[in-house]
């Protein structure tokens, strides 16, 4: 287990109780240079997780809260007449920032959601005409509340393969609620936490996640995996290869938060479900992508 | 998962499949069937078109209903053959009523296969045989098209293809077809083919009515085929022997048979052998001569059991009888297409001694009657010396002299037949001059019969075949000379010596002695180019019978001996069967190995672990990766799970991190441990 990150990990839980499973992924999603989606309902910790983040790795953090008359401006930064100069200068707008907590993102028309979901695509923004960078790193952590909800736009399936993973946040177990209603966890800890890995270190960690070694054998599993999702009539629509590239990503990333420089088939079960299943297209008969993992042979 | 449905392009095939696969047993149906064929037929088309619906059950339970009745009623209440065939096809034709999934379809081409099948019990003709190919090439082509993407779409019919795979397909079944024709032992059928009563029985019959011969000459069905080896016997000395008639009771000849025989000698014929022989030849009641000819016959099916010899029968083929007269007899009537060797080593019989009830029985003569026919035979064996052979030759000259004529549609002869058509009418043909002949004989005691048979036959040159026709059928006399035995006398050659010289098609065109019409298609057959077309595919279709359709268990036993020596026939055929199926198995494995990849070392590793693992008790799971089932292990059995869990992590290290790859004491090290455990 790669001991920094293992740190920042158990400070984590010391806010965010019960949850380790969705902290390791969640960093392991940022790890991968990957963008994360938290499908929950409102008051379950998102916006928690967001802010600890930032601070444990320093990141400059910004919140936008979407609302349907959200424009694309409010999120990427307008120019603004300045009379002193006579000219015209430009507003970022909160997209300029490493961490970007994008709340109820399915609030906004789409119009404002491709504003915001190019921008994660191509790591930098054309306003005017001007086409500038965004910082490094960039990681965008949005909320979507689920769509049986009222007054909420769904986003169309090529967005959610913006998002490399997605995961729900779940109620927490009863001895960790009890400890949030006790007032020994929760939101209130953020301020408390501290830095303990500097954006530039993290950059050099997620060069690192890149050099992880896929040997033959894993590669075979991984390709039996998309084949299963192609092929066998469980799913409408299988993944692309894009999809795969992630699931190798993602996988990458975990290898490197248990502290080895190889994957091995676990780690591609331990991300598969949140690659996965916002990828697919579930069909009345099939099966859920945990239950594929179950049927597809790990080993040969 | 329901089946897919079947696109308009596969049902097309079905259909066109359909119509030609149903069309050569169309014959064997009762008429009464074939409206409710074109009627289901059209009703699919006309789905097809888009302006018909499907037919409600209540509809479809009342078609079969009907279907059911109008089979049952026309087949007489009785089991038959075409009973069977008439369902199946019916059935064929009923199931494209409900044909709408790909698993209904394929129901229907495979029940297209058994039609294909069902036409071979009826003809096994060459023509039959391409076109029944060309059958199956649509039913797969239908099968194709069922499976093909590209058609499922919408109407995009690329026939092209659909024959290119088809083609490509029954070239690649064709080693197969040829290795299982060759070497699958020839079983007995499970139950007989009911053979139809009746008309089916065509050629010679047992008695000698007048007109026989004059029917059968209407008829242009083939009789037999007989191949030469060596030399060919000239046109006048095409006798094929098939009857001997020796009883007359006045009016109709007819042959002997034992139990008739031992009725009418009560104590002068011991047993059968008496009259009929088996090889090895016993008794010697027969003489074997050298011969001439070298032949085999190829006789269709006829109902009857007569197998036509040149000359007179000798030696006998197995499952037949040489009768005392000479004929050879078949032990069952020949239902099925026949290939036998009448003369293997080339030899003729002679009868040289009789015995008195034999000698008797062929100078009999009814008491009275054709007193005038009495008298000139007295006169002619008087004129003659008094010898047999001399007298025949005299009667020969009589009918030469005298003006006889030879027609087939001969004036009708009632009472005193002999008198009136020696003496009123003299017209006629073989049979009236064959009987005249041997009556006259009878009457001064010469021992005669009539014999009946073929005569001449078309000679095909390359193959050194005759084919005879049922409308070569002939009659002519023997006479029984001490110390000579039987001699043929023809009368018929003094009186049209063109029969015997040209055949029968030569005597029609000289004479117009035909009653009725000759089919313009077999003129045509006989005229320049017409002609060296059908003889050259009678050639082709003679091949076909005697390689293809004859190849029967003794060809194939004669051809397994060839090929592998002389031991056992069975052992053998195990021996084939089993080195094919061996070698299609180690085919099937070569092809299964190549389709999997290739394990690596580490993974064979693995399996012998896990097969450890295993026999303790422990399975992985399909979707559990090593590192999960090692924790699995471990917290179920401490011991075993320590040492799986250094195991495993060896493992990992030697598959997974790309650094261990081919690192050969990695791998030896995680062998000895796994041997350990």
């Amino acid at each position: 287990m790669n001991s920094t990150l293992q740190n920042s990990l158990d400070a984590l839980s010391g806010v965010i109780r019960g949850k380790d499973r969705e902290l390791r992924l969640a960093l392991c999603c940022m790890l991968a240079r990957g963008h994360l989606l938290i499908e929950d309902l409102p008051g379950m910790g998102k916006t928690a997780l967001a802010l600890s983040l930032a601070r444990l790795l320093g990141l400059e953090y910004q919140r936008i809260q979407f609302t349907s008359d959200l424009l694309p401006a409010d999120i990427l930064g307008v120019s603004i007449f300045d009379r002193a100069s006579s000219e015209f200068q430009f507003k970022p707008g909160p997209v300029f920032s490493q961490l970007l907590l994008a709340d109820e993102i399915n609030r906004a028309s789409p119009r404002t959601q491709s504003a915001l979901l190019e921008a994660m695509e191509e790591r930098q923004v054309t306003i005017e005409g001007q086409g500038r960078s965004l910082p490094e790193p960039f990681v965008v952590i949005a909320t979507q509340n689920p769509l049986t909800q009222q007054g909420t736009f769904p986003l169309p399936e090529s967005q959610m393969d913006r998002f490399l993973m997605c995961i729900p946040m779940g109620y927490p177990d009863t001895d960790s609620e009890k400890a949030i209603l006790r007032g020994e966890a929760g939101r209130f800890l953020v301020s408390q936490l501290g830095q303990s890995v500097t954006p530039e270190a993290f950059l050099l960690m997620q060069q690192e996640v890149d050099n992880v070694h896929a040997s033959d054998l894993l590669l075979d599993y991984v390709l039996r995996l998309l084949k299963a999702t192609r092929e066998e009539g469980y799913f409408a629509v299988g993944l692309s290869p894009r999809a795969g590239l992630a699931l190798l990503q993602a996988a990458r990333a975990w290898a490197y938060i248990e502290g080895r420089d190889y994957l091995i088939p676990e780690d591609i079960q331990a991300v598969f479900v949140p690659v996965a299943t916002h990828r697919l297209t579930m069909q009345k008969q099939g099966i859920s992508p945990g239950e594929l993992l179950g049927r597809i042979n790990a080993m040969a | 998962m329901d089946s897919p449905a079947v696109s308009r392009y596969a049902t097309l095939w079905l259909l066109v499949a359909q119509v030609m696969v149903a069309l050569p047993v169309l014959e064997v149906l009762p008429i009464a069937v074939l409206p409710l064929l074109v009627l289901t037929l059209m009703w699919r088309a006309l789905i097809w078109f888009g302006r018909g619906s499907w037919p409600s059950d209540l509809l479809r339970l009342l078609l079969v209903a009907l279907s059911l009745v109008i089979i049952i009623t026309s087949s007489g209440w009785q089991f038959s053959l075409e009973l069977a065939v008439t369902f199946l096809v019916t059935g064929y034709a009923l199931k494209m009523l409900e044909m709408k999934t790909r698993r209904d379809a394929l129901v229907i081409a495979y029940i297209g296969f058994f039609v294909v099948g069902a036409g071979v019990i009826y003809s096994q003709s060459l023509m039959q045989a391409l076109y029944q190919l060309l059958c199956l090439g649509v039913l797969v082509a239908a099968i194709h098209a069922m499976y093909s993407p590209a058609s499922s779409a919408s109407a995009s019919f690329s026939i092209k293809g659909s024959l290119r795979f088809t083609g490509l397909i029954l070239l690649q079944a064709l080693p197969l077809t040829l290795a299982l024709f060759i070497f699958v032992p020839r079983l007995g059928p499970l139950w007989a083919v009911p053979w139809p009563e009746g008309e089916a029985k065509t050629g010679l019959s047992d008695t000698m009515q007048p007109g026989d011969v004059a029917r059968l000459s209407q008829s242009y069905q083939l009789a037999f085929r007989a191949q030469f080896t060596g030399s060919v016997p000239s046109a006048r000395e095409r006798y094929w022997r098939t009857l001997v008639l020796d009883q007359y009771d006045g009016e109709q000849w007819w042959q002997s048979d034992l139990i008739r025989l031992l009725n009418q000698f009560p104590g002068e014929i011991d047993d059968e052998r008496d009259w009929q022989g088996r090889l090895p030849v016993i008794d010697g009641w027969w003489q074997v001569q050298p011969g001439q000819y070298n032949y085999e016959v190829l006789l269709e099916p006829n109902g009857r059991q007569w197998l036509p010899v040149l000359g007179m029968a000798a030696a006998a083929v197995p499952e037949t009888t040489v009768v005392r007269t000479l004929r050879l007899e078949a032990d069952k009537p020949v239902f099925e297409r026949r290939l036998y060797q009448p003369a293997q080593q080339s030899v003729v019989a002679q009868t040289m001694t009789m015995p008195s009830w034999l000698l008797g029985l062929n100078k009999s003569l009814p008491d009275n009657g054709n007193a005038q026919s009495r008298m000139l035979a007295q006169q002619l064996f008087a004129e003659s010396g008094w010898d047999p052979v001399t007298m025949g030759r005299r009667v020969m000259d009589y009918f030469n002299q005298e003006p006889f004529y030879y027609t087939l549609s001969p004036p009708l002869m009632e009472q005193n037949e002999v008198d009136q058509f020696l003496f009123v009418h003299r017209r006629g043909f073989c049979e009236h001059y064959a009987s005249s002949f041997v009556f006259m004989m009878r009457s001064v005691g010469i021992p005669a019969r009539i014999v009946t048979g073929y005569l001449g036959g078309e000679y095909l040159p390359e193959e050194k075949v005759i084919r005879v026709l049922q409308r070569d059928a002939h009659a002519w006399a023997e006479i029984w000379v001490e110390g000579q035995g039987w001699i043929r006398f023809d009368p018929t050659a003094a009186v049209a010596p063109e029969r015997i010289e040209l055949g029968i098609d030569d005597m029609i065109e000289q004479g117009g002695l035909l009653q009725g019409q000759i089919p313009l298609a077999y003129r045509l057959g006989q005229a320049g180019f017409f002609k060296s077309v059908r003889q050259g595919w009678e050639r082709l279709e003679y091949r076909w019978q005697k390689s293809v359709v004859q190849y029967q268990q003794e060809k194939q036993q004669s051809f397994m001996k060839e090929l592998f020596g002389t031991s056992s026939f069975y052992w053998q055929q195990i021996g084939v069967l089993g080195a094919l199926l061996a070698l299609f198995l180690l085919l099937f494995g070569v092809f299964a190995l190549f389709q999997r990849p290739a394990l690596n070392p580490h993974q064979k590793l693995w399996l012998r672990l896990e097969r450890k693992l295993v026999a303790r008790g422990f399975e992985r799971q399909a979707g559990e990766g090593p590192k999960d089932f090692a924790l699995r292990v471990n917290a179920e059995n401490d011991a075993l799970g320590a040492q799986l869990l250094s195991i495993v992590d060896l493992y990992i290290q030697s598959a997974y991190s790309g650094r261990g790859k081919v690192e050969k004491p990695l791998l030896d090290q995680l062998s000895k441990m796994i041997k350990q455990l």
